[in-house]
């Protein structure tokens, strides 16, 4: 897993409200029984269960759409992240090697299907055993009807689908469930599909009204079809450049490849050997050091005004000059000088090439 | 290696989304003419109480004395909440009031019935459970005085308790 999920993922957590997986399983399993109680029809409830994640899940995304905005924009790396959705709609972690993909070629069609298999499952943990499991999954008679994990299925399809609409892509995603453990299943497994607007368009428009046989009122949710053009904020402008999958392959990119690539830019935009690039700053390395810091700035105000807006505010204004004072004056306090100039040295010789 | 329960206990899982699931719960119940809502809530509350205490309870016996730091703890472990308990000993009430509930945090106003008559339900009956054949203390819930569900700052959970052999 890569650095920014796996921040991400601490991050989700912090700002979610925790309780025991315990409380959280048992409080799902009265959700669907409750369901059931009123339909008293087992395949009805499990669409009803599922519809009900869907829409506490999209509910959620909504109050929190910033944090979505840094997931990448295709559907195929949306699947890639399985892990982080996970985490996002459950909050709690996978085991290592719980997870595993299967990309099952589709012929025709821009992206294939994922089988996405889970080992254990957390909410069809011990189900059964104790007397207060009382849906029955022996009721179901259609092989197709999902299992335990349908409330989360549909959570998890939710917050698929809406950083797909956030990050406006004309693509959407299918999940089911296809094997459940409290149906006596050996793991929990889910199947994605990528579907187009039209194509998804045509799966929506079935009514839950018309699969459930129980007569129930249902209240469908609407799906808008287009997001509404709003003002860019900052995140918006960052995020077309520092989206979670650009970031990540930042950070895995080794040292080399960047220099290769720095090299590449000098070599196209300026048509000049970066060697003699460099030689323009040999023993100006401190200014040229200034400029990459005056650079670095500017690139942060061009992508969102970040610092420009930030410094608006008299406060924070004051609060970012008396930082950087206090860093001035006490870095030598906490990092020592050797450390510095290695440290300068370093990069010295990384832009000398 | 599957999950079990026990190990259920030892991990978190985040309620933003299961929070929300009540809430439709209450609105399908709703549409349907179900009128017994909070009685229902109460029952979930109940049959989840139940099932825990299989797994993980604060202590053997809860008694007067020691019921404060029971319903402390079961708060703290379940829930991840730090509670003020008031226990007014002239009226048998015990008052928990909880500042950041897990089943209440937005201001519902199509909601009737806040989501934390759930945790009051399952509170107490940990409680009874716990005494069972013990014929010390057995706990109510009496009402919810205040929710974050009706736009209060906090939500204000009451119960009833019983001294046996008093």
């Amino acid at each position: 897993m890569g650095a920014v999920q796996w921040l991400l993922k601490k991050i989700t957590k912090v700002f979610g409200r925790n309780t025991t997986s315990l409380f959280y399983v048992l409080l799902y399993r009265e959700i669907l029984k409750e369901i059931n109680n009123i339909t008293k029809d087992e395949e009805d409830s499990i669409v009803i269960l599922r519809e009900i994640g869907k829409k506490a899940a999209t509910e959620s995304c909504e109050r929190h759409t910033t944090v979505f905005k840094w997931m990448p924009g295709s559907p195929r790396k949306v699947i890639e992240y399985f892990e982080l959705l996970w985490v996002v709609v459950f909050g709690k972690e996978l085991e290592e090697g719980d997870l595993t993909y299967e990309e099952l070629p589709k012929e025709g069609s821009k992206y294939n299907d994922y089988l996405v298999t889970i080992k254990s499952c957390p909410l069809c943990a011990g189900y059964g055993v104790d007397d207060e499991d009382t849906f029955n999954f022996k009721k179901i008679s259609n092989q197709d009807t999902e299992g335990l994990a349908c409330g989360l299925t549909g959570m998890l399809e939710s917050v698929a689908n809406f950083i797909l609409k956030i990050k406006r892509s004309d693509y959407r995603i299918n999940i089911v469930e296809q094997k459940c453990l409290a149906k006596g299943e050996e793991h929990l497994q889910f199947m994605c599909k990528i579907y187009d607007s039209l194509e998804w368009k045509e799966l929506s428009s079935v009514r839950i009204q018309d699969k459930i046989k129980s007569g129930v009122k249902f209240e469908e949710s609407i799906e808008e079809d287009v997001v509404q053009e709003t003002k860019l904020d900052i995140i918006d402008k960052l995020q077309e450049v520092l989206s979670l999958d650009k970031i990540e392959e930042l950070l895995d990119e080794p040292l080399e490849g960047i220099k290769s690539k720095v090299a590449e830019i000098i070599e196209d935009k300026l048509n000049m050997e970066p060697e003699h690039f460099f030689d323009y700053f040999r023993n100006y390395e401190d200014d040229l050091l200034r400029i990459i810091g005056y650079l670095a700035v500017h690139l942060l105000n061009e992508y969102g005004g970040l610092i420009e807006k930030t410094l608006k505010n008299t406060t924070f204004a004051k609060i970012a000059g008396y930082l950087f004072k206090q860093l001035r004056e006490f870095v030598l306090l906490f990092i020592p000088i050797d450390v510095i100039n290695d440290y300068h040295q370093l990069l010295i010789s990384f832009l000398d090439g | 290696m599957n999950l079990t329960r026990d190990d259920l206990t030892q991990s978190d899982a985040t309620m933003n989304q299961m929070r929300n699931m009540v809430y439709h719960l209450e609105r399908f119940m709703k549409i349907n003419g179900v009128t017994e809502t909070r009685d229902n809530l109460k029952r979930m509350g109940r049959n989840i109480a139940r099932t825990y205490v299989k797994y993980w309870k604060p202590i053997d016996s809860i008694n007067l004395s020691n019921v404060r730091d029971a319903i402390t703890t079961i708060y703290k472990h379940i829930l991840n909440s730090t509670v003020s308990i008031e226990i007014d000993k002239l009226n048998k009430t015990i008052t928990v009031r909880d500042n950041d509930c897990s089943l209440c945090k937005y201001n519902l106003d199509d909601i009737d019935v806040a989501g934390c008559e759930i945790i009051a339900a399952m509170v107490s009956e940990i409680i009874t459970l716990i005494n069972k054949e013990k014929s010390l203390l057995t706990l109510e819930p009496f009402d919810i005085l205040e929710s974050r569900t009706f736009g209060h700052k906090s939500c204000i959970q009451s119960f009833k308790y019983k001294e046996e052999g008093v």
